[in-house]
């Protein structure tokens, strides 16, 4: 009974709040609708002092899309666009190195990029939407040949204003990604689709804008609706984590798992295809407000038939051909990669990504030259592995031997595997790959924790080889391991306190080599040695210095060098690299 | 109620029995009414049912019963109501502006649900109409910027778009300076040549220099139609003026001159006077009018 009366009070408030000002005038709301007499008939197009319905709706459209220009709430959303595009395609531009600066990657986050100027959208073309009403221009537009239908449909058209604006925001971000930034890979039909989301998303919010204003007359309700759409998109958007979900789908904004798209299956068009059906259906449900015929019937069922084939298609697993291609690339990446040999060195990326294996080239060519040449002769390779396994779609990873492929993957030396691991770091990585190679240093850890190499002469070599080409302030955050994302982050709670000591490594993944803080420091002052002087006293006898044997001390001896300190005791739990 | 069988036509205004309620006041009653091309002047105290009226003949409220016809066209469905609002400009008592536009903007927007929808065509009419009232140098101020008084310019500015054949303007003068009242009696008197023109004012010195006809309400019924002169003629021979107001008098006031002006019975040691517009339409509608005045 509570419930009842509750729900009674709940909904006469929420009907006297929106049917405030009820004598205000809607035009059509003069009474049932008779038939036109003969006379009247076909008056209309004969009058040509004046245009059309239709003519007013496209007119209206343009002024109303003009004025969003002068909206401060739109233009706040057009500074945050651009403040998403300063952040990400210009200050942290130089940060993003690695793998996740695919142009695959990049337009797959256009949908996330453009989700607040869609809410800033929503809002002021709901303000637009509502001004006749909050300026009391009502009655006299009410005495106008434009209907309520009309002025929807214009309000609707409004949004091409803010789809110019996304034209430009996202031919900047496509500027950027050329000329600022090393993007690299395909551009497929699904970064295609991610493109169109991100247009479809801005489209939908003006629809959802103009359906609020007409059923629920109050600003406020953009606002919520704004938060709520924040709120549930995010919570549908994330279920299942870090693992795959198609449910996710569902959302505004779903989140793909955290490897390559080149290992997903991503519906982006029927998703687009979704989100437009969503925003057909608003659409239509702002014009019945006014207008009941059956052609607004005939749309809204269409919309709703549209958008529930689309959620579904969307959410279908991945085709067994798709699930056996992709598990092909992870089992045997080289058989379907393109391979870049320069001297010994040899890089290999899958063929779609084929042109990152330009920047790898940039990156690793220093330090292969400041290996020993007898060592280089040996050859090194890069391939391209995905190494989150867990996360990939069910349908791959059934198709798989996990285990198998992690002992094969580490099983030789001269190969580094990992060059996908998380994060825009890859290259750092990929040269400290090739430095532990030099000196015989795994590249992967042993078990569940990294090998002890302080105090070694040969861990400090590594650290040098690795920081070769790099400007000297570059050189030094890169081994000291304050280079944003890398090695000696205290707070990372993933990271054990005895670890601390000095390390050099993504975050959240284990370290394959612990250095002691005294190695640190040495490094950093061989690298303020002449590079030359350095070079020639290692490969005088690169044997020995990379040899488990030779100290740190001794090396710094050689190099005139005042040792840093004594060596630091092996942590507890650790052994001493092999 | 007298029906000036002059204006009987089929190209102004035809209202028969029509009738507005609200709730349980009846704010137009049974009113029947034909009105043609010229200027018809529409007097009555606040609450007669005027705005009422002139909402009805805007087509922004549907009456309860009664038909209407404007135009030419009945108002009962909406095709023809489309038709009718092609060729009418309307004046709201109180109305709105959009005060983030300019007064161009404003008028442009107006001009766009009046389906005038070719953009150089309609630009030229909005200049057009801006100049009729005299804005054109404010024309690209924002709205908020303006003077009330102009604001109320902008008004009128809006209901001249296309040169409409029928005008309803409800106190379109609130708010003008003398100067400007005398302009727009001017630009009214030739936008009214050849269009039938409703005009709801508390100015009777307005009704008595514009209008051919005037229409007198209270309580939501007609209390008089025809000429000025004639609603002046009702009180000929009983206006006075005397040194001092009659106690007993219900309808007296002090001019400007210093006497006391009575309508009605003849007070002690009073003079005959020229009936005005005035006196006639307060002898009709009495002491109401006066007493609310006093509140104004």
């Amino acid at each position: 009974m509570e419930v009842i009366l509750i729900g009674a009070l709940v909904f006469g408030i929420a009907y006297a709040f929106t049917h405030r000002g009820a004598n205000h005038i809607d035009t059509d709301d003069w009474q049932p609708a008779q038939p036109a007499p003969a006379s009247a008939r076909g008056s209309a197009a004969r009058d040509e002092r004046s245009g059309t319905q239709r003519a007013a709706g496209v007119q209206i459209a343009l002024v109303e899309g003009r004025q969003l220009l002068r909206n401060e709430v739109f233009i706040v959303g057009i500074f945050m666009s651009i403040a998403i595009l300063v952040i990400f395609g210009f200050v942290w531009a130089s940060d993003n190195l690695g793998a996740r600066n695919s142009w695959r990657y990049w337009l797959s986050l256009l949908p996330v990029f453009s989700l607040s100027f869609a809410g800033m959208t929503l809002v002021a073309m709901n303000l637009a939407a509502l001004r006749a009403r909050r300026e009391g221009t009502e009655e006299l537009f009410g005495s106008l040949p434009a209907t309520s239908t009309t002025r929807v449909v214009g309000h609707l058209g409004s949004v091409w204003m803010a789809l110019v604006v996304q034209i430009v925001f996202v031919a900047t971000t496509f500027a950027s990604g050329m000329f600022l930034t090393d993007h690299f890979g395909a551009i497929d039909a699904a970064s295609i689709g991610d493109v169109v989301v991100s247009f479809v998303l801005v489209a939908c919010a003006g629809s959802l804008a103009i359906a609020l204003a007409r059923w629920l007359p109050n600003p406020l309700a953009a606002l919520v609706a704004v938060v709520a759409l924040a709120i549930g998109g995010s919570a549908i958007g994330g279920i299942g984590g870090h693992h795959w979900s198609l449910t996710r789908q569902l959302s505004i904004w779903p989140r793909y798992p955290d490897h390559d798209w080149a290992f997903a299956v991503r519906p982006s068009w029927w998703h687009a295809a979704y989100l437009l059906s969503l925003g057909l259906v608003v659409a239509v449900v702002a014009v019945a407000r006014q207008r009941r015929d059956r052609l607004t019937l005939l749309l809204g069922v269409s919309a709703v038939a549209f958008a529930g084939v689309t959620g579904y298609v969307q959410t279908r697993p991945m085709t067994d051909g798709d699930a056996e291609r992709i598990a092909a690339m992870i089992s045997d990446p080289v058989a379907l990669s393109s391979c870049r040999t320069t001297d010994e060195l040899t890089l290999c990326a899958y063929r779609d990504y084929a042109d990152i294996t330009r920047v790898w080239t940039r990156e690793l060519t220093a330090p292969f030259a400041a290996v020993w040449p007898q060592k280089r002769a040996k050859g090194f390779a890069v391939v391209w592995h995905e190494p989150r396994l867990d996360r990939l779609d069910p349908a791959v990873r059934d198709r798989l031997d996990v285990e198998a492929l992690a002992a094969s993957w580490s099983a030789d030396p001269a190969t580094w595997n990992g060059v996908a691991v998380d994060g825009t770091e890859s290259n750092l990585i990929n040269r400290l790959a090739l430095g532990f190679w030099s000196v015989d240093l795994p590249s992967v850890p042993a078990g569940d924790a990294p090998c002890w190499v302080g105090g070694q002469a040969r861990g400090v070599v590594a650290l040098w080889v690795a920081a070769q080409g790099m400007s000297g302030d570059d050189a030094k955050r890169f081994v000291s391991g304050t280079w944003s994302g890398l090695g000696d982050d205290h707070s990372d709670s993933d990271v054990p306190a005895e670890w601390t000591d000095g390390y050099v490594w993504v975050g959240d993944a284990t370290p394959p080599v612990l250095w002691s803080a005294t190695d640190i420091v040495a490094a950093e002052a061989m690298l303020t040695l002449d590079a030359t002087l350095v070079r020639d006293t290692l490969w005088a006898d690169w044997q020995q210095w990379s040899d488990a044997s030779a100290t740190t001390d001794n090396l710094m001896t050689e190099l005139g060098v005042v040792p840093a300190g004594a060596r630091s005791a092996i942590p507890s739990g650790l052994v001493a690299c092999p | 109620m007298t029906m000036n069988d002059s204006t009987m036509t089929t190209s102004g205004v035809l209202l028969a029995g029509v009738t507005k309620r609200y709730g349980r006041t009846v704010a137009v009653d049974d009113v029947t009414l034909s009105i043609g091309a010229g200027i018809t002047g529409l007097l009555g105290p606040n609450g007669a049912g005027k705005t009422t009226l002139l909402r009805v003949m805007a087509t922004v409220l549907a009456p309860d019963s009664g038909n209407i016809q404007l135009l030419g066209h009945t108002t009962a469905n909406a095709q023809a109501r489309e038709l009718i609002r092609r060729r009418l400009g309307y004046v709201p008592q109180e109305p709105g502006f959009h005060r983030q536009f300019s007064a161009f903007d404003f008028v442009d927007y107006v001009a766009v649900l009046k389906l005038i929808t070719d953009p150089r065509a309609r630009h030229d009419e909005v200049r057009r109409v801006l100049d009729v009232v005299g804005l054109t140098s404010v024309m690209h101020k924002r709205i908020r910027q303006l003077s009330g008084g102009m604001r109320r310019r902008v008004a009128i500015a809006q209901a001249l778009l296309g040169s409409p054949e029928l005008l309803v303007l409800d106190e379109p003068t609130a708010g003008l300076d003398p100067e400007q009242r005398l302009r727009f009696r001017e630009l009214l008197s030739t936008a009214a040549n050849g269009a039938t023109v409703v005009l709801s004012t508390h100015q009777t010195d307005d009704v008595a220099a514009l209008c051919q006809r005037v229409v007198v309400m209270h309580g939501g019924v007609i209390h008089y139609d025809g000429t000025p002169a004639g609603l002046a003629g009702l009180a000929a021979g009983r206006v006075w003026l005397a040194d001092a107001r009659d106690p007993s008098a219900q309808l007296a006031w002090m001019t400007g001159g210093g006497m006391v002006r009575h309508v009605g019975e003849p007070p002690p040691n009073a003079r005959l006077d020229e009936p005005r517009v005035e006196d006639g339409y307060l002898l009709l509608v009495g002491a109401t009018v006066l007493q609310e005045s006093a509140w104004k």
